[in-house]
């Protein structure tokens, strides 16, 4: 009786831990060997596309949803659900024309109504989004301040679907670039009558979520660390669409990530830092040009010193940013002297608004001797002989401050630097509130335009309190011209800031991916935050 | 014992509100907000915090906050993952967290009763010498340094086990984070074991046992094992603790979606509903780890009588 009392025990305490660490067995099946895997660095933060505001999220949501206009593999604009657009002759009229025969992944119709409504999702207070100020600021939709302000209804927004495939949108401001802000995934469109089924719980799981885009969301949960989707057969495009299907694994550790890459666990990584370094040279390695500056922002309100022209100028010339990229980041930045980064943004003519990096040298390229001049200058119209400020960092950005302040410091006799480094949320409420003098910041441009990278010079809203009358008629005016004419007015514009020393542009910033043998068609958006994923393909080995 | 059970009860959730009443506080007194967002104006800021009633007196939210609570809603997250109702978070995350930390408890405790016990029995060098070396390396190195070991030999150099965690394979997934943490548990559990069964062998009731001619493996069961369990018991209610909460970084290194990385997400952003609601499953976890183990006093030791009057 005894032993059959232990042997009992025995089994259960098996069973016990077998249930304990789940017990299902590894149902990996062939079918993977032509599915792409893919290496993510954090977990989505959500999938619904009208909350998404950071780029983890629409990095994933790009997988399964689909916008009026989309960026193809060789980064030109092209219209995706959409078929065409008419601008009337004012500008503050849109008409999108949807392509027939759209349909959701269940099998019901995509009309223009679904983009009316997630629009309105979009800025109806009840949805809670932080990419509000796309609707209200970025692009100026008719009635939208106000209904996010809770003047007015949200019924009031102006966007109608007048028929199945016509979409209008109405501007209070005419927008040159909102065919580029419709490539974002915040303006994909949202089945009405699903969304409102599932309610609060809409896509926050598989079944809670439907799909427009290549493929179909399989595998989900709220912060999953891992994500799966099967191709759309009901996608416009579905012919085009090689793939069975793709596996997004959150590999945040990054030597965890390289060994993943390595052992074919993972086909598609990004690679930072030292691993990128290590990885140089290897014909596996992709670099993509992102809409991402850093730079240095100098508060024009907070310090009398600052107001001098003399003094900012003496700062920006004193920042050796090519020995910085050499030697602290190493990989992943490179040294900048304007404000928009090449490969941005295509002029009317086919050129890149920013071919020439080297245009501001003038008053941002490395002299040390000319900035002791242009300092001196500055100490003896302010009639000091010493300068305090304080330069508030990002806690992950302190090794750059360290060595901008010792350059600083060495080149600018009288100058006293106090780092002020901040976890992510204080340092981001300094800049909000404008608490600093200096403040390395880094900006991420939302659609392809250099109006997107000017946003933090713009007077009131400015994160700098750069506060110039001509800069602000030039971005009134540029929402009213088109063309060539509006290309000269954004050159005005850059040069403005670059002339007044508004900010100080430091490094632009570029993302390397390694890509197994056997993948092909990867690609960025010009702004380097979405994948381009209509063309990937893995060819079994 | 049911009068002991009540009043412990009773104090528990007297403890846990106030708890809760204190992180509420002091969660107001963190820097920024949930909706850190540069390019939020100030006035959509302000909507945001009406639309949760974040603009409310703080008494006003906490009371709301614990009425909610008791209804078994713990609120939605409002920036690691918006509006995704707390429960749901915790319900996919918590079970993985709870798996993980449970399976290196058990075979960590297995390992290092087995290693405590085999080395107080036999007392030759080359056992003395591989206890040694293995407490030593258990408690100094840490968990991820042999979670980057197993990595590189058994993930990439042998492709035994995959490196990161698989859905579709979840026991595979899980051997090489429970191997890493099971280390640190065998270590402290072996050297409680060692020193216990080295005084219970000494006692007079093992010499009286051997002396009526009981079996070595009779004395070893019945005797020292049981007796030596008392404060390992102890530490275990910590280690579990300790491993349920502090698995962060073999949760991160292998992309496990536990709850260890949820709680410091939680923090750096801010998302006061996530911070409150784990900590409130924390302290629940551990106040009611602490009864279940004086309970179990009761049953290892019949001397321990909990709440009794002294006779």
């Amino acid at each position: 009786m005894k032993r059959i009392k232990r042997y009992l025990c025995f089994c259960m305490l098996f069973v016990f831990l077998a249930s304990m660490l789940g017990g299902c067995g590894d149902n990996s099946t062939d079918n993977k060997l032509t599915e792409l895997n893919i290496g993510i660095g954090s977990s989505p933060v959500t999938i619904d596309p009208q909350l998404i505001s950071d780029t983890g999220s629409a990095q994933v949501a790009v997988f399964f949803t689909s916008t009026l206009y989309a960026y193809n593999e060789r980064r030109e604009l092209v219209p995706e659900l959409a078929e065409s657009c008419d601008v009337s002759d004012d500008g503050l009229t849109v008409t999108y024309h949807l392509k027939k025969g759209l349909r959701w992944s269940n099998g019901d119709p995509l009309t223009s109504d679904d983009f009316a409504f997630a629009f309105k999702r979009l800025i109806d207070p009840a949805t809670k989004s932080n990419s509000v100020y796309l609707i209200t600021d970025c692009c100026r939709i008719l009635n939208a301040y106000e209904i996010n302000t809770g003047e007015m209804s949200v019924s009031e927004l102006g966007v109608y679907a007048p028929d199945d495939l016509t979409f209008v949108v109405k501007l209070e401001l005419p927008c040159p670039y909102l065919n580029s802000l419709f490539t974002m995934t915040n303006f994909s469109p949202c089945p009405r009558e699903f969304c409102n089924s599932c309610g609060s719980s809409y896509a926050t799981s598989p079944d809670t979520v439907l799909s427009c885009g290549p493929y179909i969301l399989d595998r989900y949960e709220p912060l999953a660390t891992q994500i799966h989707l099967v191709r759309n057969p009901d996608y416009f495009n579905a012919d085009q669409i090689e793939l069975p299907g793709v596996t997004l694994q959150v590999a945040a550790d990054p030597q965890q990530a390289m060994m993943c890459y390595s052992s074919d666990q993972l086909d598609i990584i990004s690679v930072s830092g030292e691993l990128a370094e290590l990885a140089q040279g290897d014909d596996h390695m992709s670099e993509f040009s992102v809409a991402a500056v850093l730079t240095l922002e100098i508060n024009h309100l907070s310090n009398t010193a600052l107001k001098n022209r003399n003094i900012r100028l003496a700062i920006a010339k004193s920042i050796d940013r090519e020995s910085i990229t050499r030697n602290v980041s190493r990989f992943g930045y490179y040294p900048m002297t304007r404000v928009i980064p090449p490969d941005y943004y295509t002029e009317t003519d086919g050129t890149d608004f920013a071919r020439d990096q080297t245009l501001y040298d003038e008053y941002m390229q490395y002299e040390p001797e000319k900035a002791a001049e242009y300092w001196a200058k500055g100490l003896n119209e302010l009639g000091v002989s010493s300068i305090h400020l304080d330069y508030v960092v990002n806690n992950a950005q302190t090794k750059y401050a360290e060595a901008i302040k010792a350059q600083l410091e060495t080149n600018l006799n009288g100058l006293e630097l106090e780092i002020i480094p901040l976890p992510a949320k204080e340092w981001i409420s300094r800049l909000s509130g404008r608490d600093y003098d200096l403040i390395q910041s880094s900006w991420v441009a939302d659609y392809a335009d250099p109006t997107a990278l000017f946003q933090g010079s713009l007077g009131d809203g400015s994160t700098n309190h750069y506060f110039d009358r001509d800069f602000l008629d030039m971005y009134d005016k540029s929402f009213l011209t088109y063309g060539e004419e509006r290309n000269l007015l954004l050159h005005k514009m850059e040069d403005k800031l670059m002339t007044d020393v508004a900010m100080i542009p430091l490094f632009g910033a570029e993302y390397n991916y390694l890509i197994a043998d056997g993948v092909t068609g990867f690609q960025v958006n010009p702004t380097g935050t979405e994948p381009v994923i209509t063309g990937l393909r893995k060819e079994l080995k | 014992m049911g009068r002991y059970l009540r009043k412990r009860i009773l104090i528990s959730v007297s403890i846990l509100f106030l708890i809760l009443l204190i992180l509420f506080l002091l969660l107001q007194f963190m820097p920024g907000s949930p909706f850190n967002d540069a390019k939020l104006s100030e006035e959509q800021v302000e909507a945001l915090r009406k639309q949760y009633g974040l603009d409310q007196p703080v008494i006003v939210q906490f009371f709301k906050y614990v009425g909610n609570m008791l209804r078994g809603d713990f609120g939605v997250s409002y920036s690691i993952s918006p509006n995704t109702p707390i429960t749901t978070l915790l319900v996919n995350r918590f079970p993985i967290t709870l798996k993980i930390g449970f399976a290196s408890l058990i075979f960590g405790t297995v390992a290092g009763v087995t290693l405590g016990l085999v080395t107080a029995f036999f007392r030759n060098r080359f056992v003395k010498i591989l206890y040694s070396l293995f407490t030593m390396l258990g408690i100094a190195i840490p968990s991820y340094l042999f979670a980057m070991f197993f990595s590189w030999f058994i993930g990439y150099k042998a492709e035994l086990l995959p490196l990161l965690y698989d859905f579709r394979s979840p026991f595979v997934s899980t051997v090489m984070p429970v191997a890493a943490l099971s280390f640190s548990v065998t270590a402290v559990i072996a050297r409680f074991t060692k020193s216990e069964a080295e005084d219970v062998m000494k006692s007079d009731y093992v010499m009286l046992a051997r002396c009526s001619g009981l079996g070595s493996g009779s004395i070893m069961v019945k005797y020292i094992l049981r007796n030596s369990l008392i404060p390992v018991i102890t530490v275990m209610a910590g280690l579990l603790v300790g491993l349920l909460t502090g698995s962060l970084v073999i949760e991160k290194m292998f992309s496990i979606p536990g709850i260890g990385g949820l709680l410091t997400t939680a923090i750096e952003s801010n998302d006061y509903s996530v911070v409150l609601a784990l900590s409130f499953v924390y302290s629940a976890l551990y106040i009611v780890v602490m009864l279940i183990l004086d309970l179990v006093y009761c049953v290892v030791d019949p001397r321990v009588r909990l709440g009794g009057k002294p006779e």
